[in-house]
């Protein structure tokens, strides 16, 4: 038996660099997720004093059980809001301590080894393949009508390529099974399918991509070429692209201007315009305070607080719309690049997506809205909010989404990718069609030869 | 080469040489725009802040120490070129001076959607543009010419300069034409140095492919090759050098950090020394400047002097502990720095977000820059506070008349030479491929010289 030990040996090197590089991706995710769930541990989820101008909490989102999968957009969306329950400064986001360009280049996860790292390591997949159809003279074979297409296509593709695919699948279960991921629900075990399932057609839509390329060209260091500059345009250079313009349209304002107009206002603010304090009673529907008895400091200081509320209210709504318009138009653009189809669909799958962080943005200005109501009853009273008070305060609470609605949203997106894989599995046939129709005719001189 | 492949080569190479400095230029004006925007929002906050701390001061000056300060980080003018690690957020950089700040309070960057894909800029598209010509220029040579001459070897570079000089130039001096100020002789330095590191790129990476058209047998070999270490610099090299970085050099958990800071505040560094043992020694201490033997001899006003004491406690634990933080950033940049030498996109990126006063350090350099200015702050204030109040501090200066005493602070983009020592390995990894194609066709230009005279 004729071995070429030499591409043996750089297939080795090429299934452990594979092995290698998911490994990484498992350990950079759970690294990821165990310094979020330590400063979720730190987080101090009740008020701690009964004046409420110190005192704060912060809200948490817990971690998706599928986590391991996509490290999305942990550590880089805000998982964790400070809410000062003096009212004055909402929302703070806290982040980790972290090099910026970590949280620029470093996301190494199971959605990169996949999305971007497995296409690359396609290419010597490829090369291997190629190689020995070559060396067995399979082109003109099948050209001549020798072998089927079917049994060239199961023999010589499908086959190497299945074997690839189970060493694959294989590391990437032990990583998993090592980073803790277990299957405890049937619905981690369909969400794990549906994952498998969008990765897969993936990856298959590359595949394609390439033995079309090939046939087009019929000349390997063309196609590789043109795979590359596909590569290059769909994964990096169309999505950044499309980012640079959504920013351009709308550019994310940030908080500090409203911290700065929270401290405009309240230079001009005063605490004892009694004028004022009514006016603003009234607009909230409560009677006019009784100003015959002194106010204490704390009640004194949550009604300019309040106040500044108030004023600063259109521009936080501004600013939150702001969010919102940014957050659809990265969605809406997504369906621009298949890789950003399925970067989406596997971050909503493992429960790090974008319509997460929203949702859970969304509930923390929910609660923190039902803070004020709560304060502000208290305050209307002349009332100082007390240990007793505190403890019959509103309490953060966040749902997950249930299983129904991930799939619903993964859906359309899986389906792009099918859809895209059946285009070039037709464009494929087409090219095949016009090669191969000749070689029944003549059994020689046809188009398809590999050089 | 058949004349169909180099029609359709040729075709390419045309439309390439119109395409790449059209896409580099609209590219400038949309970061530009962003820009533009983040300078906006970073004057009219630097506006209000200097308002606020002029015409609306506390009524006492300690007062504007326990609160927070916010002071709007310049934005570099040549980040329309290279946003680099600041505002690929969009969001500029804001620096918190105060004295109780919890590290949570730390505001630093907004994160939004956009925080998942990076922003596509001219600097980034030069980066995947130089080596994507490169491929196919060597593939075209090789096609044509295999010879690891000299003649072949500048050629090689000249094609690569050619092709992609216009579209650096052009988006450097566009960013530079289309600032409100003149970027004055540092500005010209800056534009000076990256068009350099992106020249030494260029060199480095037509060495690159040109090597490994030239020395392999076969095409298709040395182009998947190729592609390969080029997909693996754009895609795979930078997550790796920064990854390695943080596992060497891991900084501290939040937690950890802000808890450190909480407890040495109030018990000293070694954790020994409690609040009241802490303020028998402020007052001994100035019990011993004055030579007094009790506090009602010292002819100024102690409280406020051990005020400055315990604040200048607080401030140094901060600085220590914060410092140990960006002593480990720096550690984590110095081994990309040593890393890229085998990268040249990595070697790259780096240089020029560093060139274009974009990258962490700078920004750093600016915290570091608001601090001291803010030591300067604390420093004339206690001690305006102590000797003109008089030791009962009646007479203590307020309003807007003394704090136009003190210059609201004026961020500023710091030196270029600074950057220099952030570029200076990676454009020695740049320099030494370039070196290495050339002694290359050096050799070989001499060997058959050699070999005909010894004939």
């Amino acid at each position: 038996m004729n071995i070429n030990w030499r591409d043996l040996v750089l297939q080795i090197l090429l299934a452990v660099a594979v092995a290698l590089v998911l490994l990484f991706a498992s350990t950079t995710t759970s690294r990821l997720h165990d310094g979020e769930r330590k400063m979720h541990g730190g987080a101090k989820h009740e008020p701690q004093a009964s004046n409420p101008a110190e005192t704060f909490v912060e809200v948490v989102l817990e971690s998706s059980p599928l986590s391991q999968l996509s490290a999305g957009f942990t550590g880089i969306a805000p998982s964790m809001h400070l809410i000062r329950l003096s009212v004055s400064r909402p929302l703070s986001n806290v982040d980790p301590i972290e090099h910026p360009s970590r949280r620029r280049y470093g996301r190494i996860d199971f959605s990169f080894a996949f999305l971007v790292f497995l296409p690359i390591a396609l290419i010597p997949m490829y090369y291997f393949i190629y190689k020995r159809c070559v060396s067995r003279g399979d082109a003109e074979k099948l050209a001549s009508g020798r072998t089927k297409l079917l049994d060239f296509c199961i023999e010589r593709i499908l086959l190497p390529l299945l074997g690839i695919a189970g060493f694959v699948s294989l590391v990437t279960l032990a990583c998993l099974y090592a980073a803790g991921l277990r299957l405890a629900s049937n619905e981690v075990l369909g969400l794990i399918a549906v994952w498998a399932v969008t990765v897969s057609f993936y990856l298959l839509a590359w595949i394609l991509l390439f033995a079309l390329f090939l046939l087009r060209s019929a000349s390997f260091s063309s196609a590789i070429i043109q795979y590359a500059a596909t590569f290059l345009l769909i994964v990096f250079i169309v999505p950044q692209f499309v980012q640079t313009v959504i920013l351009a349209i709308e550019r994310p304002h940030g908080r500090l201007p409203l911290v700065v107009e929270r401290r405009r206002i309240l230079q001009n603010t005063r605490l004892g315009d009694q004028a004022a304090v009514d006016r603003f009673m009234q607009r909230k529907g409560y009677s006019p305070l009784d100003w015959t008895e002194p106010m204490t400091e704390p009640v004194s200081q949550a009604l300019v607080n309040l106040r500044i509320e108030e004023a600063i209210a259109p521009r936080l709504v501004e600013f939150e719309s702001s969010v919102d318009r940014l957050d659809s138009l990265a969605l809406t653009s997504s369906w621009l690049s298949p890789f950003l189809v399925a970067q989406y669909a596997v971050d909503d799958i493992a429960g790090t997506g974008l319509s997460r962080y929203s949702d859970f943005r969304k509930a923390a200005i929910e609660y923190h809205e039902k803070w004020q109501k709560y304060t502000f009853d208290f305050v209307a009273r002349r009332q100082f909010l007390d240990y007793d008070a505190l403890r019959n305060a509103p309490k953060f609470q966040y749902y997950n989404s249930d299983t129904g609605s991930i799939l619903l949203s993964v859906l359309p997106r899986s389906g792009y990718l099918i859809g895209l894989c059946a285009a070039l599995a037709f464009g494929i046939s087409r090219q095949l069609r016009q090669l191969l129709p000749q070689s029944k005719k003549t059994g020689r001189n046809t188009g398809l030869s590999f050089t | 080469m058949t004349h169909d492949k180099a029609g359709l080569l040729q075709r390419f190479l045309a439309w390439a040489r119109f395409i790449i400095p059209v896409v580099a230029v609209i590219l400038v004006m949309l970061q530009w725009w962003q820009n533009a925007l983040l300078m906006d929002e970073a004057r009219t906050a630097s506006q209000v802040m200097r308002q606020i701390w002029t015409d609306h001061p506390p009524a006492f000056p300690i007062d504007t120490l326990i609160t927070a300060l916010y002071v709007p980080m310049a934005v570099s003018p040549l980040g329309a070129f290279d946003p680099g690690d600041g505002p690929w957020l969009a969001q500029s950089v804001w620096l918190q001076l105060s004295k109780i700040a919890r590290a949570q309070d730390q505001l630093g960057f907004d994160i939004f959607s956009a925080g998942r894909q990076i922003s596509l800029s001219a600097a980034t598209f030069a980066q995947f543009a130089i080596p994507s010509l490169a491929i196919v220029l060597g593939w075209r040579q090789a096609l044509r010419n295999k010879s690891l001459s000299l003649q072949s070897w500048t050629s090689m570079q000249i094609a690569l300069i050619e092709y992609s000089a216009p579209m650096v130039a052009i988006s450097c001096l566009l960013t530079a034409l289309l600032q409100r100020q003149s970027l004055g002789v540092e500005g010209a330095i800056r534009l000076m140095l990256i068009l350099g590191s992106y020249v030494l790129y260029s060199i480095a990476t037509g060495t690159i492919c040109w090597l490994g058209f030239m020395t392999s047998s076969s095409i298709s070999r040395a182009t998947g090759l190729l592609v390969l270490f080029w997909l693996f610099n754009m895609t795979l090299a930078r997550p790796f050098t920064v990854n390695l970085a943080a596992i060497v050099f891991p900084p501290p958990n939040l937690e950890q950090y802000a808890r450190r800071i909480e407890f040495e505040t109030e018990n000293g560094y070694n954790g020994v020394e409690s609040r009241d043992d802490r303020q028998r020694r402020f007052l001994n201490e100035v019990l011993r400047e004055y030579k007094a033997k009790a506090p009602v001899e010292v002819p100024v006003n102690v409280s406020a002097l051990i005020l400055q004491k315990e604040e200048r406690h607080h401030r140094e634990v901060s600085s220590r502990i914060r410092g140990e933080v960006n002593e480990i950033f720096l550690k984590q940049e110095r081994l990309e720095q040593i890393l890229s030498m085998a990268f040249p996109m990595v070697a790259v990126q780096i240089s020029s977000s560093a060139l274009s006063a974009t990258d962490f350090a700078s920004q750093r350099r600016q915290l570091a820059d608001a601090d001291l200015f803010w030591d300067q702050v604390a420093k004339k204030v206690y001690y305006d506070v102590a000797v003109s109040s008089g030791p009962q501090a009646l007479r203590i200066q307020r309003g807007s008349d003394y704090w136009r005493q003190i210059p609201f602070y004026e961020p500023a983009v710091p030196s270029p030479f600074w950057a220099i020592f952030a570029c200076l390995t990676p454009s020695c990894g740049l320099l030494l491929f370039g070196i290495a194609g050339l002694l290359t066709a050096f050799r070989k230009a001499v060997a058959p010289v050699e070999q005909g005279e010894a004939a």
